[in-house]
């Protein structure tokens, strides 16, 4: 398993790493840091022991490294619920690592630590504060020393694109020439900067800042942000890009305005105790202050700066819900009553969309559509359906035709609901009613996987063309015998009540957010029976073993329409907005009004058509008058 | 010999006629707004802000005439409850589903005090009274869903308030199939056209 | 009777509720009123066919000449004016110099095939005359006058030695085919200076016959003749060119069509203050075809063993050609210093030739993008002057390859003392782009410059960082009353 975890690393990294340094061309600006000697665990200079890197003795001398580390939901991936409730369905991580034994922890940490930034519950780890803080971190040969088992080396792994380090074999050495006499790197050699844009991008989604170079890009789980919903956050114009986007030539915007217009991640993804950013919360301000200019001095601050970090609300990965809602949202920079002249009912309009729902009116690349885990593929991942490319989404000549957003009702905190554009999808997996969870991934791998093809016992059940391996309908699980065998083979695996489980998961669309002059201006989008919500949104191109999902479950995005499978068997997602009280007008889907009007004054006309012309033939016909006038004459 | 009576003053006439168009225009731009695929006229926007515009138009109008027959005294002729009212009504039905065919004459003879039937009146005092109250509120409550969305909540929102606007509609536009036509049945086909336009019905008089 | 004027009425009625719908309509949705560029668009004269006004052939240029101005005798004395003519411009002062001079083609010196003097008749191949073969040439001559490389519309008008009609040019059909000039009565010149296709401008090379609308939006796009854009009073065609004018007067701009705030967006419109159009809308210069960036007369006369001519020539030196360059960005007030023949420098830095006038602290200057064209070029290692070599005709360097001689031989012609000591000096001219102008679409964004890795040296251009981050000039206090140096 390790082996085929490397491979699939090797794979990612493959596509990632010229993605990275494309995306590290233009990365925030270098610091003035001071020259820091590096000390190792017991606080000793490296140099003087030769043994690896401690971020937290090394940093902490100058930087609360506990109070950074303690202030991080990126190391404590939240609290112990919200540890529970993660479920990844793009790389089937979840459920709370800090339960796990020790050796499952070393398991967890050499399969998914490379994604996770050390410290906290993964006490073999350190927190590594150069994944965002340098330059050009190394994360692959980080996640390969993790993945080796070689914890203690990951800091200095990360250092790999430095001078400073060197490896050998699986171990690294440190290169004395390039620190001083008291222990310390150049701190040119050493390059630490503030996060940039690209340090983020590293392991939530594509990033790419150097907007000069065309870059292609395939969906991958090291970006999920980017392979859930197709955000890309770059510059440059999405026509001079490599990827092959249909219609592309008329597209000159750039992916993102806000990266553009030199915005980074921090710019609305601050610390939460930044006190040039910081505003006391609206919930515990006094109403009789607009901002609150009391906040911690800066030399404090660079001394225990939380890494909590602002964000949103998002469906999925709720950790760290106390800063939910903290970030800088588009109203606090942007004042849209001063710019939407033009449009009718604009208060209407604010109060029942956000933002994004018209200003990402499209996304221009593919993203998930489905992750099916009840059968993998030779790889030992999933099944994973993409929507918005025709074809394989890693082949670059694949036309990628994008996809607009479902708008779907979202209820944050203490405010009203508001449409607010998602990418729906769909996740299958085996749950095992016994243990009450899902089935882990090695033993999905042990009962279908026997190397890198498929175990016999499974072949036997599904394999119907007797190809020796399995492939298009054969993989979807559609006949009861399908799903017995492959639950056979769980049991003797060690699962013991396989079921097939279905949820549906609604990622928002939040970047990739387009300039002012290409957001949707058309009122026919919504208001008319073409509107986007008489569009089916696939949801599965098939449900493996007939198992519907029914809801999004409990998140702050809620369905607004319904559900219903094609005679394809194929999932498909139908809106309707008056589900979420919302009623644009023009826009209804059951026109019962209108059918009975219409039938009323059809019948009217036949009615005035009858009688007139009832008349008009007597008066042409016989001697009957056709008015009183010319009976009396 | 010809007699012209005068049964329609200025007011009326272009109170009518005002109304009428106004409607009409509603009623167009409405279905534009409502199914904005089945009508391309004015495009989806100028469609709503013609229709609030002549909804406006229409506002006034009403309470323009509202005034005028109520100062009048005008009003008087659309109140049903005269002797015999009912009787009357049903005579009126039957003229309409046979008696026209046969060449009879109008149970009431109309004069510019007395003009309306008593069908008419009941259909006028729905039309005037209720439908167009109902289409109204209906309409300026979708309009001040934007301004006031407390109150449209309270009501049931837009989706209690759009499908009755909506059938309310459907109601005027039957009405005015009919209204049309019913003109057609005075002493000749075209007679109260001409009236309305001119305020004149000519008639035979015995003298 | 009353029907009448009542359906009057109510028409009027009506008229009133559509008119306030329609005003309310437009009200909502109009933005701010942006004038329309097309309105400033000059009318073309109407064409007058002239086949019928000429029948026998003409035996040479001149006598066409005398043909047209059997009519256009006014229009003449116009063009005698005229730079084209002239080869020098009105009287200016040139900053650093006393007094007054006509300056030009004519006197100046470049660093490209240096000078006009003594070297006349190649030159005077694209001069709008017949016949400048010396410095005898009467400019006072009208029948000299070429109204063909102008106005030729038959397309097989070609000039050559000393300006006169080539060879076998029928001038007949060419006199018959006269009209409103197009893009090859400019571009046959313009498009070739330097001695080649795309040597010398950077914006203006043979691409700008037929480019496509990512080229140039105005000629590709929106189907523009040279002189929709240079018009013309009395045959003085408006527009300046910093390698031969110092000031800026009879300049045109692209605010003689278009708004100054022609965005929507206003953070744009704030930059127009400070940048030229032309350095957002400029991307690139050299667009299709390489231009040559650099040129050392220092290597001339080797024989070696290169036949690219973009590469090295015995006659003229090493080159380097250049595409899709990314321009450079100085400021610019729209006057220019420049080096004359006889001035002295200091050889141990580059010369700068024509350097573009005006700094951050000059409210009138805005940043614009150049071609640099750098190279060595003979100077006078006593007199410390820039020499002028013949290189054309008898005796000539192109022939010779004798240096020595090439400057005795120049110097009565022009006037500089040639102490007998030569050595090559770096020099630098500056040419402003207005051509090759990029649709919207690919205009530049904001990481362009403002980025990291972005094209703008912000210390080198007086600012004390990224004026995104610190506030543009006026901001950061940088913008003086007094004007710049």
């Amino acid at each position: 398993m390790n082996f085929k975890w490397t491979l699939l690393a090797a794979l990612a990294v493959s596509v990632s790493t010229p993605l990275s340094l494309a995306s590290f061309a233009a990365s925030a600006g270098e610091l003035e840091h001071p020259a820091v000697p590096f000390l190792d665990a017991s606080g000793a200079k490296v140099t003087d022991s030769g043994a690896p890197l401690s971020t937290m003795k090394t940093c902490g001398a100058c930087h609360d490294t506990d109070y950074i580390a303690s202030h991080s939901y990126h190391v404590s991936l939240g609290s112990d619920a919200e540890r529970s409730a993660r479920f990844d369905a793009v790389t089937y991580d979840g459920g709370d690592p800090a339960k796990l034994d020790a050796a499952g922890l070393d398991a967890w940490i050499r399969e998914f630590g490379g994604r996770h930034v050390g410290g906290g519950f993964a006490t073999p780890t350190e927190m590594n504060c150069f994944l965002c803080h340098l330059a050009k971190p190394a994360v692959d040969e980080r996640a390969e020393a993790l993945q080796s088992g070689a914890f203690e080396f990951a800091p200095m792994a990360t250092l790999a694109a430095t001078d400073l380090v060197a490896k050998s074999g699986t171990s690294w050495q440190w290169n004395a020439s390039a620190f001083d006499a008291d222990g310390a790197p150049e701190p040119e050699a050493l390059g630490l900067t503030a996060p940039g844009s690209a340090n983020c991008g590293l392991c939530h989604g594509a990033v790419v800042m150097d907007h000069k170079q065309p870059f292609f890009l395939a969906p991958s789980a090291s970006q999920p942000e980017t392979a859930t919903t197709g955000a890309i956050f770059s510059p440059g114009r999405i026509r001079r890009s490599g990827m092959n986007v249909a219609g592309k030539d008329a597209l000159s915007r750039p992916w993102d305005v806000h990266a553009e217009r030199l915005l980074e991640c921090t710019s609305c993804h601050g610390s939460t105790n930044n006190p040039a950013m910081y505003n006391e919360a609206t919930s515990t301000r006094p109403g009789h202050l607009k901002s609150e200019a009391r906040r911690l001095d800066i030399s404090e601050f660079l001394r225990t700066p939380s890494h909590d970090f602002e964000k949103g609300h998002v469906a999925q990965a709720q950790i760290g819900a106390d800063t939910a809602g903290t970030m800088r949202s588009c109203e606090d920079c942007h004042d849209a009553t001063t710019t939407h002249d033009f449009l009718p009912y604009s208060a209407r309009h604010f109060e029942s969309m956000q933002c994004e729902a018209c200003h990402i009116p499209s996304v221009n690349a593919a993203a998930l559509e489905s992750a099916n885990w009840t059968m993998l593929g030779t790889d030992g991942e999933a099944l994973l359906s993409y929507r918005g490319v025709a074809g394989d989404p890693n082949d670059p000549r694949s036309l990628v035709t994008g996809y607009t957003p479902v708008l779907l009702p979202r209820t944050d905190p203490g405010k009203s609901a508001k449409l607010a554009p998602q990418n729906l999808t769909s996740v299958f997996y085996w749950f095992d009613e016994a243990r009450g969870e899902r089935v882990p991934l090695a033993t999905l791998r042990a009962a279908l996987l026997d190397g890198d093809h498929y175990a016999s016992a499974i072949l036997a059940g599904l394999d119907a063309n007797k190809s020796g391996t399995l492939e298009g309908e054969e993989l979807q699980l559609a006949s009861t015998d399908a799903v017995d065998a492959v639950k056979k083979a769980l049991v003797v695996a060690g699962a013991a009540q396989p079921v097939i489980k279905a949820e549906l998961k609604s990622y928002g669309v939040h970047h990739g957010v387009a300039p002012g002059n290409w957001a949707v201006r058309d009122c026919s989008v919504c208001h008319g029976e073409e509107a986007r919500f008489s569009a089916a949104v696939s949801l599965a191109p098939y449900l493996p073993g007939g198992v519907r999902p029914t809801d999004l479950g409990e998140t702050n995005v809620a369905l607004a329409g319904t559900l219903e499978v094609l005679p394809s068997g194929g999932l498909v997602y139908r809106s309707d907005p008056s589900q979420a009280g919302m009623n644009p007008l023009g826009f209804e889907p059951d026109r019962l009004v209108d059918r009975v009007g219409l039938w009323l004054a059809v019948l009217t006309i036949c009615g005035v058509l009858i009688h007139g012309g009832t008349r008009i033939f007597l008066s042409l016909n016989t001697q009957v008058p056709s008015s009183p006038k010319e009976a009396q004459a | 010999m010809k007699k012209a009576v005068k049964f329609y003053s200025l007011h009326e006439r272009i109170w009518h006629w005002v109304q009428a168009l106004t409607v009409i225009v509603l009623l167009v731009t409405g279905i534009e707004v409502h199914a904005p695929g089945s009508v391309h006229i004015l495009g989806f926007e100028l469609a709503v802000v013609a229709h609030n515009v002549f909804a406006g138009l229409l506002l006034l109008n009403a309470l323009m005439g509202l005034f005028y027959f109520l100062t009048s005294g005008k009003m008087k002729q659309y109140v049903p409850g005269e002797s015999g009212f009912f009787i009357k009504a049903v005579r009126q039905a039957q003229y309409y589903m046979g008696g026209i065919f046969r060449g009879e004459p109008h149970p009431l003879d109309a004069t510019p005090e007395a003009r309306l039937n008593p069908l008419q009146k009941i259909t006028y005092l729905m039309i005037l009274n209720v439908l167009l109250p109902v289409q109204v509120v209906t309409g300026i409550l979708i309009w001040g869903a934007e301004r006031w969305p407390a109150l449209i909540a309270k009501v049931g929102g837009l989706a209690i308030l759009v499908p009755v606007h909506a059938m309310a509609s459907w109601l005027f536009l039957s009405f005015i199939i009919m209204h049309i036509y019913l003109t057609t049945t005075g002493h000749t086909p075209l007679a109260n056209l001409k009236a309305m336009v001119s305020g004149y019905h000519e008639e035979e008089t015995e003298v | 009777m009353k029907a009448k004027h009542y359906l009057l009425l109510l028409l009027i009625v009506f008229g009133v509720m559509t008119a306030t719908t329609a005003m309310v309509r437009y009200q909502s949705l109009g933005g701010p009123a942006r004038s329309d560029a097309w309105d400033h668009m000059p009318t073309p004269a109407a064409h007058v066919n002239h086949s019928k006004f000429f029948t026998d052939a003409f035996a040479d240029g001149p006598a066409v000449t005398v043909a047209c101005l059997e009519c256009h005798d006014e229009e003449a004395g116009d063009v005698m004016h005229t730079q084209h003519w002239q080869w020098t411009g009105e009287a200016v002062n040139i900053p650093g110099h006393e007094g007054t001079q006509k300056i030009g083609k004519k006197n100046l010196i470049n660093n490209f095939c240096i000078s006009v003097e003594s070297n006349w008749p190649k030159c005077t191949s694209c001069h709008a005359g017949y016949g400048w073969e010396d410095g005898s040439f009467d400019f006072n001559d009208s029948t000299r006058i070429d109204c063909l490389v102008c106005h030729d519309q038959s397309g097989q008008y070609i000039k050559g030695y000393a300006g006169n009609a080539a060879d076998g040019v029928d001038l007949l059909a060419a006199a018959k085919s006269v009209g409103r000039p197009n893009r090859t009565n400019c571009g046959i010149c313009h498009f070739n200076g330097g001695g080649g296709d795309a040597v010398k401008h950077g914006d203006l090379d043979q691409t700008m016959y037929f480019p496509t609308k990512d080229i140039d939006v105005h000629m590709g796009n929106d189907d523009f003749a040279c002189v929709d854009c240079h018009t013309s009073q009395d045959h003085e065609i408006l527009g300046r060119s910093m390698s031969v004018s110092v000031d800026d007067t009879a300049g045109i701009g692209c605010t003689d069509c278009h708004d100054q705030a022609a965005h929507e967006n206003d953070r744009l419109n704030a930059h127009t203050a400070t940048l030229a159009c032309q350095a957002c809308h400029i991307p690139e210069f050299a667009v299709r075809e390489a231009t040559k960036v650099d040129w050392r007369w220092s290597e001339a006369g080797q024989d070696l063993p290169i036949t690219d001519k973009h590469v090295y020539m015995k006659i003229k030196g090493r080159f380097k050609y250049e595409r899709e360059v990314t321009p450079e960005y100085h400021w610019y007030n729209g006057t220019a210093n420049r080096y004359l023949k006889g001035d002295t420098f200091d050889a141990s830095k580059p010369l700068k030739l024509n350097e573009p006038r005006g700094d951050i602290h000059d409210p009138t200057a805005k940043i614009w993008p150049f071609k640099v064209h750098r190279g060595n070029q003979p100077y006078d290692v006593v007199n410390k002057t820039i020499l002028v070599p013949k290189t054309v005709g008898k005796g000539g360097y192109w022939t010779e390859f004798d240096w020595d001689e090439a400057m005795r031989l120049a110097e009565p012609i022009t006037g500089l003392k040639f102490s007998g000591k030569m050595g090559f000096a770096d020099t630098e001219m500056y040419w402003p782009l207005s051509h090759m102008i990029a649709p919207k679409e690919r205009a530049l964004l904001c990481v362009d410059c403002h980025g990291e890795g972005g094209r703008m040296d912000w210390k080198e251009l007086g600012y004390d960082g990224d004026p995104a981050r610190r506030g543009g000039r006026k901001v950061q206090g940088l913008e003086a009353a007094q004007g710049g140096k």
